[in-house]
């Protein structure tokens, strides 16, 4: 079959699947008609060169709306489900252009210098029929479509170039196995998919549990050396109303102490109710009221956009203390557990959620028995620091404050911190980072009767004039303890505020230009957020019929030449074909069938005399001229020459008529 | 540096294999190319479909490579080569196949196998392709267009692969295959291989025929003015052959003239020499047949302007032998070389393939010079090619001037430029320009 209509079938095939018919069949049109139109142009490289370019612009164009609209579509998938359209000017412009294929240089720019004759040429036509079939696959609107589509067009396509070596059945039964060997090995693949997936799903479950875990942490207490700290930006927090910003955000709390880390001793979540698609209340009156501890009042509440985009389906969402409202947040599902650990499945990446908090509330669970408990080898040390600094509960704060005075931030720990790192700390070396003093605490403030847990989050304090936001790297990620003192939780963070400017100063230099980049593109993406497509749909489409008739008129204004049945004859067929118009042609076609044949390269002059007809010799002359000479007769004797031949058809009639 | 260290591989595996049994077509490539890329992006089946493509790509590159193993050609050939082409020229050669089994062979591809010689490791790193500071930067540094250049041209001919008519049993049929010589001297062809498709046309498989063969391949040549003529001091006179048709000497005297430098004291014609008081010599009807000699130095290091002095020599070997004149050819290979041709001497074919075998000379100029010298007496005129021009070569150039016999001098150099100062009675000629500077003689 002609690849014209195969060209055809797998341009509307593709329009129909990917639900891109409204561009399908505009294509499909346009690819048609160049069968139909004998127009083509003489365009030079360099217009090949600035449609490749045009194709090129549209190919970045097409990243970078796909790009700052990936929460909208899946990026690659789109991406190849589009191909057939971004590509098509260059195969339009050959289709319609005197050449035929096309060289290397149109479309690698790095080509188009080189002295050297460039043979490499592609033949776009299969390009596009690939891409057709393989941007097909991308969308499975129709599961049952694909594969019988995709099977009538590869045998279509081999069909055109089926060899005649051997016998049709052959061929048949072959591409027969073939097929049927594809729809067991897709079928195959799909089961063997979903197999390993869930296979994968329990093993990564478990994997995924040990790093971000809402039940337990791992504390890098205990490990010897200098920390490494990033210096990555993870997000930015920004408050609309000019609210004050809360220095902490909270990810979990954990009132287990096991090891050097620590757990959660109830690991249950409740599933939080959404008002709508994206927004999630927290607290509710109702709520209130049967826990007790909140105040039925309502507070003045402060919103907070924080700017974090999650990647994976489930995430532990960082929030700050007294959180009652989560807005634009797209996940399937949203949970808590006792300890106020937001956790959120079935994520979608989006730019930024929005909070809503009461300054001063903490919605972590009311203190348990657990919440007092000192492990027992600490215990007896505790106790002595207690006794010897005279802290006391009342004012357990202030006193753990004043204990902790003479301690030293540190990200570097010695080989006799491994065995008893938090006794060490406490005894010896008086330095540490935040997880030291945050375990510490809570133990201090247990030994002192208080119920306590340990907190892990991060901290807000870098301030960004170029984005008037807040931003948050990795090293901000910090731990610290709260305390239950006067009937609600209150934080109790002793780490030595040093260890901001600490960890700053282990910074990479070139961060400052990361930085740049960072929070250029996030503007940018902020910008475009903001804008809505539709108000600029018509300016869109202006700027796109502009460029469209540029075009237009370049190729009209380009030589244009129209080819015809004859032109593609070579020139030795032109001389071949030369005289054939000759009347006398009519004449021995009417012998001929009355069955005077005329032997295979037999001349005209022995064969008139051989059938009897040699008073028809004096015509052959002028035949002749007429035949071969390239100059030809003159219209007069060419006129009558045709007089003379009608004359003997007439009298040829008269004699010997056809049906006789 | 990455030349060095990547040259083994290229070495490694641009020679194609002996055993080598299939050979992939472009939509054979494109298919099997499209099955490892959907390989690996319908990992995914929930994402996509294109696992499903994937398994069609799949299963189709294997029932094509399966298909590959039967139905084998059953094929004898033999080669009928020209005995000499020329480098640069296009020329065409017929194999013939003869169908050796029971059933019709149809669909075959035959394509000739000359010997694949690559460059070695110096000549990669040394040789430059032309106009390789054209190419990408990142192309420059592969080096890989380079390699293949050099492998081109070591390697001597190109040929097309070409189809092949169906052959009913015990038939014989004439294939043309075209081809085109890169460079002189003797090019080995070592098999011929015939292609022949499987069932779905995808790939092909490979009969290799052993077929070793050579042809000489003459140095390209141009196209020199038919008014390119040396002047010889000797003409009208008698010379050491006579084409005449009676027996002894039968010279037609024509007239009288001066004296000249050379002339044989025979022929003085005493009386007007006592009439004018000076030396006239009798005229004869022109029956000397002009012995010129054309002087090639092979001394030049680099290949541009030795090949291209190679050329230039060749196309006045073919220009300057007519049917009534003899034309030395002096060189230096191992040794003093001097090739006559002309007047039933030797034919200018032998010269010719001496010319595409030569290659550089380590000979001292002074030899030149000595066997130059020593052939003054018999010839009228000199044509002297240099591929180079050094104070040797000025040296050279004096010692012939000082033998006052005609002397053409033609200088092939990269850079017209830096003769501009110099005062040389000699032609100029750039590489890229040389037609265009014999046009103008």
């Amino acid at each position: 079959m002609n690849l014209r209509y195969i060209q055809f079938f797998a341009l509307i095939g593709w329009g129909i699947q990917s639900e891109l018919l409204a561009f399908a069949i505009p294509i499909a049109i346009i690819w048609e008609a160049q069968f139909l139109i004998r127009h083509r142009w003489t365009l030079t490289q360099q217009d090949f060169y600035r449609t490749s370019d045009l194709t090129s612009v549209a190919l970045i164009g097409m990243f970078i709306f796909l790009y700052l609209n990936r929460a909208e579509y899946h990026f690659l998938i789109t991406l190849i489900n589009w191909l057939p359209i971004l590509i098509f000017p260059l195969v339009i412009v050959i289709a319609y252009s005197t050449t035929e294929r096309m060289t290397l240089d149109v479309l690698f720019y790095s080509l188009r210098r080189q002295k050297q004759e460039i043979i490499q040429h592609w033949d776009m036509n299969y390009i596009l029929f690939t891409f057709c079939i393989f941007s097909t696959a991308t969308n499975k609107q129709d599961y049952s479509f694909y594969f019988p589509f995709s099977a009538l067009l590869i045998t279509l396509a081999l069909m055109r170039i089926r060899s005649k070596r051997y016998k049709l059945s052959v061929w048949i039964l072959l591409l027969a196995i073939s097929f049927l060997a594809a729809f067991g090995l897709q079928k195959a693949q799909r089961e063997s998919h979903l197999e390993l997936k869930q296979r994968a799903q329990i093993w990564l479950t478990n994997w995924v549990q040990q790093r971000n875990n809402p039940a337990k942490y791992l504390s890098a207490i205990g490990s010897v050396g200098q920390l490494k700290v990033s210096d990555k930006i993870l997000f930015r927090v920004h408050s609309p109303n000019n609210d004050p910003i809360p220095s902490l955000l909270q990810e979990a709390s954990y009132d287990h102490p096991s090891g050097n880390d620590w757990s959660v001793m109830d690991a249950n979540f409740t599933t939080i109710d959404h008002l709508d698609d994206f927004k999630w209340q927290l607290t509710n009156e109702k709520q209130v009221t049967d826990k007790g501890q909140f105040t039925n009042k309502k507070k003045a509440e402060h919103q907070l956009d924080i700017y974090l985009e999650f990647y994976n389906d489930t995430a532990i969402v960082p929030l700050p203390s007294g959180t009652t409202l989560i807005d634009d947040l797209p996940a399937l599902e949203i949970r808590r557990n006792y300890y106020g650990t937001i956790q959120a499945r079935g994520l979608v990446p989006s730019p930024r959620y929005k909070i809503q908090r009461q300054a001063g509330q903490n919605f972590n669970g009311p203190p348990t028995k657990i919440d007092t408990y000192v492990p027992t080898r600490f215990s007896p040390l505790i106790s002595d620091i207690i006794d010897a600094h005279q802290l006391k509960s009342d004012e357990a704060i202030n006193s753990l404050f004043r204990y902790f005075k003479n301690f030293r931030y540190s990200l570097y720990q010695n080989e006799a911190a491994k065995e008893k790192p938090i006794q060490y700390f406490l005894q010896t070396s008086q330095a540490g980072h935040c997880e030291y003093f945050a375990s510490s605490t809570v133990y201090l403030l247990r030994g002192m009767g208080i119920p306590a847990r340990y907190v892990v989050g991060y901290s807000v304090q870098e301030y960004s004039d170029l984005l008037d936001m807040y931003i948050v790297r990795q090293r901000h990620a910090h731990a610290w303890a709260i305390a239950y003192i006067d009937d609600k939780w209150q934080v109790v963070d002793t780490t030595p505020g040093i260890w901001l400017d600490e960890e700053a100063a282990q910074g990479f230099f070139a961060q400052p230009l990361f930085d740049l980049i960072a929070n250029t593109s996030f503007m940018i993406q902020i910008w475009w957020n903001a804008q809505k497509i539709e108000d600029y749909e018509n300016s869109l489409y202006g700027i796109g019929a502009i460029l469209s008739l540029i075009l237009l008129w370049r190729i009209m204004i380009g030589e244009k030449v129209i080819i015809k049945k004859e032109e593609e004859e070579t020139t030795f067929g032109n001389s071949l074909s030369f005289g054939t118009d000759s009347p006398f042609f009519g004449l021995e076609e009417q012998l001929q069938k009355r069955g005077f044949t005329r032997g295979k390269g037999e001349l005209l002059e022995p064969w008139l005399s051989r059938i009897g007809f040699s008073h028809l010799l004096r015509l052959l002359p002028r035949h002749n001229i007429w035949r071969f000479d390239p100059e030809g007769l003159s219209p007069e004797q060419q006129a009558s020459l045709a007089e003379d031949v009608a004359h003997e058809l007439d009298k040829l009639n008269e004699d010997l008529p056809r049906n006789s | 540096m990455f030349k060095n260290w990547i040259y083994p591989a290229y070495a490694r595996f641009s020679k194609p294999r002996r055993t080598q049994k299939r050979r992939g077509t472009d939509r054979g490539r494109l298919i099997q190319t499209g099955a490892v890329l959907t390989a690996i992006l319908g990992l995914n089946t929930d994402a996509s479909l294109i696992y499903q493509l994937f398994a069609f790509l799949f299963c189709l590159t294997l029932i094509s490579r399966i298909g590959l193993k039967f139905h084998h050609p059953k094929i004898s050939l033999t080669r009928n080569l020209p005995s000499y082409a020329t480098v640069g020229e296009i020329f065409e050669y017929q194999i013939s196949l003869t169908n050796i089994g029971n059933k019709l062979e149809s669909d075959l591809q035959i394509r000739d196998n000359p010997l694949v010689v690559p460059p070695s490791r110096e000549q990669f790193k040394s040789q430059k392709e032309p106009f390789e500071d054209s190419r990408n930067v990142y192309d420059r540094f592969i080096g890989f267009h380079r390699f293949i250049y050099l492998q081109r041209i070591n390697t001597g001919i190109v040929t097309d692969q070409s189809n092949v008519p169906d052959i009913s049993r015990h038939a014989t049929i004439d294939t043309t295959i075209k081809a085109i010589p890169k460079r002189r001297g003797i090019v080995r062809f070592t098999s011929t291989t015939v292609l022949h498709p499987d069932p779905l046309n995808l790939n092909q498989g490979i009969t290799q025929i052993d077929n070793p063969e050579s042809l000489m391949i003459l140095p390209k040549r141009y196209k020199v003015p038919s008014s390119f003529n040396l002047s010889g001091g000797r003409h009208f006179q008698p010379g050491g052959i006579n084409a005449a048709w009676s027996i002894g000497e039968s010279d037609e005297f024509v007239s009288l003239r001066d004296y000249r430098d050379g002339d044989s004291m025979k022929k003085i014609h005493w009386a007007s020499t006592a009439k004018r008081n000076k030396p006239v010599v009798k005229e004869y009807q022109d029956e000397y047949f002009v012995r010129q000699a054309l002087v090639l130095d092979t001394s030049s290091e680099n290949t541009d302007t030795l090949e291209e002095a190679i050329s230039l020599a060749a196309s006045f070997t073919l220009t300057l032998n007519k049917p009534d004149s003899v034309l030395d050819l002096i060189y230096l290979s191992d040794k003093q070389e001097i090739l006559t041709s002309g007047r039933g001497t030797d034919s200018v074919n032998k010269q010719l393939e001496a010319l595409a075998t030569l290659s550089r000379s380590n000979l001292g100029l002074d030899q030149l010079i000595d066997a130059t010298l020593t052939h003054a007496r018999l010839v009228s005129a000199y044509i002297l090619v240099l591929s180079d021009w050094t104070k040797e070569h000025k040296r050279l150039l004096q010692c012939l001037n000082s033998a006052k016999i005609p002397i053409i001098t033609f200088i092939i150099t990269h850079d017209k430029s830096k003769f501009l100062n110099e005062d040389i009675d000699a032609h100029i000629m750039e590489i890229g320009e040389i037609q265009e500077s014999l046009n103008a003689l």
